[in-house]
Formats: structure tokens, sequence, C-alpha cells
């Protein structure tokens, strides 16, 4: 599949606003763009599960019918636009990096990624934006198993993850409940904590288990809508070159820190394929569904889902046009 | 003609040593791509006393190929499921509990196997 080439896209129409000098910076050659022919992409393999065709992968499937969750979650009539709350005075190290790479890249100079040396950051403050978008989940499994995993908010009760925290082949599909916890910082809950049933998906991911695909949503029940005390993220499609220039920050909830610290890290991306963006970004078990995103100007735009670890590089299923209109259809389901 | 009877001759034993070669191969590939699989493994935590460990976490460290990055917690028997990891496979796997954690090596060969971690 071509990489797109073709405008940045950002969730509304406040992406058409970013300034020209806070676009994150461009590789050494002063363009950044690299041919297809040097793009690198994982494989995964496939087996025994049904190979769909391309225009399928991406079609939405859920546990609950699109009538069945609207009765469920007895849907709001009322539509109110995505938003991300900013706090002025906020410790925010993605802004950080964002405004003064040099610092990151002195950062990367003096340590190495767990593919090496542990380089997380832990987030103290997890109250404010954008860390407090981000969500500890505590997922049951339809036989009972249990999981940590991370998602972050994009509506005030849509919540994105990987695909793999809402729908586990082996362990009966679905799952019974997870539990999404805002900003969650060991025993504090900041903004609460509620229980889902309602999930998305999509075939590619259900279907053929294609790591490709491997992306999902948790909508949150009606009287739970921590999204619109915390802000939610943007999300955005970026060319090829643009996210290979990019500041890439990522934040979750890793198991070896015990699964209720939210840890942080930033690094530019090793690779950049159709579907799959790779980084050497340290990470854990627990931080499956994070956010990939971008820092530009005071918006946060998702550009990846975290999903997979791997010594040769971490790696993020990539927001491209499809998943980005999976994400804003999964949006108006939680506004 | 005696030379072009034994180049056919000699094409002929080319051929029938090619094709059979040509589908081995085939097969070979076939057999490698099933052979590298993903499933689910389950494992048992327990303590030097052989009493299961309950709340804990486990994850895979690092290990073959590319595997999902969620965390399992152990049930009150200890017990806990890895997904979506490549089988067969050599992991190191991560246990956290209490505030400190271990990490342990395992061999796994497939969704059959029970991976007994002793904390």
């Amino acid at each position: 599949m071509a990489a797109k080439t073709t405008t940045p896209l950002g969730i509304d129409a406040l992406t058409s606003e970013i300034p020209a000098l806070e676009v994150p910076p461009t590789t050494s050659n002063g363009t950044g763009r690299q041919g297809l022919a040097e793009e690198t992409e994982f494989e995964v393999p496939e087996g025994g599960f049904v190979l769909l065709n391309p225009n399928e992968v991406d079609r939405e499937v859920g546990n609950t019918s699109r009538s069945e969750t609207e009765s469920l979650l007895d849907a709001p009539q009322l539509e109110e636009p995505g938003f991300e709350a900013v706090e002025e005075n906020a410790v925010a190290l993605d802004a950080i990096y964002a405004s003064y790479p040099e610092l990151l890249e002195r950062d990367l100079l003096t340590t190495e990624v767990i593919i090496g040396q542990d380089q997380r950051t832990r987030i103290l403050n997890t109250s404010t934006f954008p860390w407090n978008a981000i969500c500890a989940l505590k997922i049951t499994a339809a036989n009972g198993a249990r999981y940590i995993g991370t998602g972050w908010l994009i509506s005030p009760r849509t919540v994105i993850t990987a695909g793999h925290c809402v729908y586990m082949h082996d362990q009966g599909g679905w799952p019974r409940s997870i539990e999404v916890i805002p900003g969650m910082n060991d025993a504090a809950r900041p903004f609460g904590s509620g229980v889902a049933t309602v999930f998305r998906s999509v075939q590619g991911w259900t279907q053929s288990k294609n790591r490709n695909y491997d992306y999902g949503a948790i909508i949150l029940p009606n009287n739970y809508r921590p999204g619109a005390r915390t802000g939610a993220f943007g999300f955005a499609v970026k060319d090829d070159a643009y996210l290979k220039a990019a500041l890439l920050n990522l934040s979750g909830y890793p198991g070896d820190k015990g699964g209720n610290q939210q840890w942080f890290m930033a690094q530019k991306a090793k690779s950049v394929a159709s579907r799959v963006i790779t980084y050497e970004i340290d990470t854990m078990g627990g931080q499956s569904g994070s956010p990939v995103w971008l820092k530009i100007g005071n918006q946060r735009f998702a550009v990846g889902i975290h999903t997979n670890g791997a010594t040769s590089g971490n790696s993020a299923t990539r927001i491209v046009q499809a998943v980005y209109n999976n994400l804003m259809s999964w949006k108006a389901m939680g506004v | 003609m005696e030379s072009n009877g034994c180049i056919k001759m000699q094409a002929g034993l080319v051929r029938w040593l090619i094709i059979p070669a040509f589908f081995l191969f085939i097969g070979c590939i076939a057999k490698s791509d099933k052979m590298a699989t993903t499933g689910t493994v389950k494992g048992i935590l327990v303590n030097s006393s052989g009493q299961p460990i309950a709340d804990a976490v486990v994850m895979v460290a690092g290990g073959t190929g590319s595997f999902t990055d969620m965390a399992a917690i152990t049930d009150e028997n200890g017990a806990f499921y890895l997904s979506n990891i490549t089988l067969p496979g050599s992991y190191s796997l991560q246990v956290q509990t209490g505030g400190a954690s271990v990490q342990k090596n395992v061999q796994l060969t497939s969704s059959a196997d029970t991976i007994r971690l002793t904390y």
C-alpha cells in the first residue's frame, strides 16, 4: 500500500491553523523525504486466521450492534467537538522536547533505550493534560484471565487502545469488562474510574489477527465522562517524511513499574511503514494501547497506537486514513 | 546424433532432478511458515514454598520476534496467560510483585506448555 504523501490531516480544522514554525524539525537533508524502498515493516504470522479482502480489514466490528450500544449507553443526543484541555502551568515533557529538541538529543546521547538502558521518566503529576487523558486499563477477559494495558481519551467517553486489549483471540474474544482509570497515579485516581462493556475493533484484527490492524476502542458508560474533565487527544494522519522527522511521545502504564504509575519517553521514529511506526522508545508489558503522539504548539495529535515490543524495535499501529475514519466514528459514540 | 541423444538424456535427467527439488523447496518454505505461530501459554507463579502468588504482574521483557505489550496478572492460584507470543521461542519473563521484580528465562515450544515460575 502506498504511503500517503498528501498534506497532513488533522482531527478538525485546528490542524490548518498550525503555524509553520511549530512543525517538528525535519531531517538533516532539509526535506526529510525518503523513498518507500527504504522502509521496513514488521510481519506477523497470521497462522490459521482468515485472510480478508483489503477493503474489509478496517471494517468496524464490536461486541454490540450500534442500536444495542445506543440502548446500552442511553446515548445522548448532544454533540460536542473534541478538545484539549491545556494547563498553562503543567510540566509537560513532550512540550519541552518539542520546543528544545537539543535537550532530547542530549538526553539520547547520555542514555540508551531498554534495548540497552532504561530512559523512561515517571510522570509525577498525572492530573494535568495530556497525562490525565492517558488511562490505566484493568482488563478481565471473557474467561476471567486478567491483564493490564493503556488507553487514551479522544472524547468524553471514548478510549482508544490496542486491538489486542479489546479482543483476545485465545481468551474468548471480547473481554468481560475493562476498568478505565484516567491519570492513575499509584493509589490515586484523580478522575475516578469507570467499568466498560462496550468495545470496538476491526476485522483485520478480530478475524485476521493481523498486527497491522491492531487497534480498537472502549466506549465508557453514559454516567462516566472523564474526557469532559481531562481534555482529549487529537489524532492525525501524517506522511512518512513528517513522521520520520517528528519527535514521538509515548506514555503509558508499564507492568514492570507495577502498572499503576505513568511513565513517559520521547524519541524519533526508527522506521515508518505503511501501517506500522517502529521506534526504540522504551516500553514494557502494560503499555499496549498507549498513545504515540506529536506535540504541535498546544495541540497533541496521536499518530500511532502502541502495540508491540521487540528487541529490534518497539512499534505502533499507524493512524492512516482508514484508522482515522474509524477513530472519528468511535469518537462520535463517546460524546 | 549420438551426441544429441546424450544431451537429451542429460536434459531429461536434469528435469527429473530439478522438478522434485523445486517441490521440496516449496514444501520446506510451507513447513517453516507453519512452524512459527502465535499462541497463548499458561503459567503458574509460586513462592519458594510452592504457594501460589496472586496479583503479581507477569510480562515478556524480551524474546523471539515481536510480542504484544500487554501484561498478565496472576489469579488466586498463581495462574497467568501470556497471549500472542511466537511459538516456539525463547523469552525473558519479568515478574513484578510487592514492589520488587525478577526476570526468568523460559523456552517455550507450544501452547500446550505450562510455565512454572518460582519467585
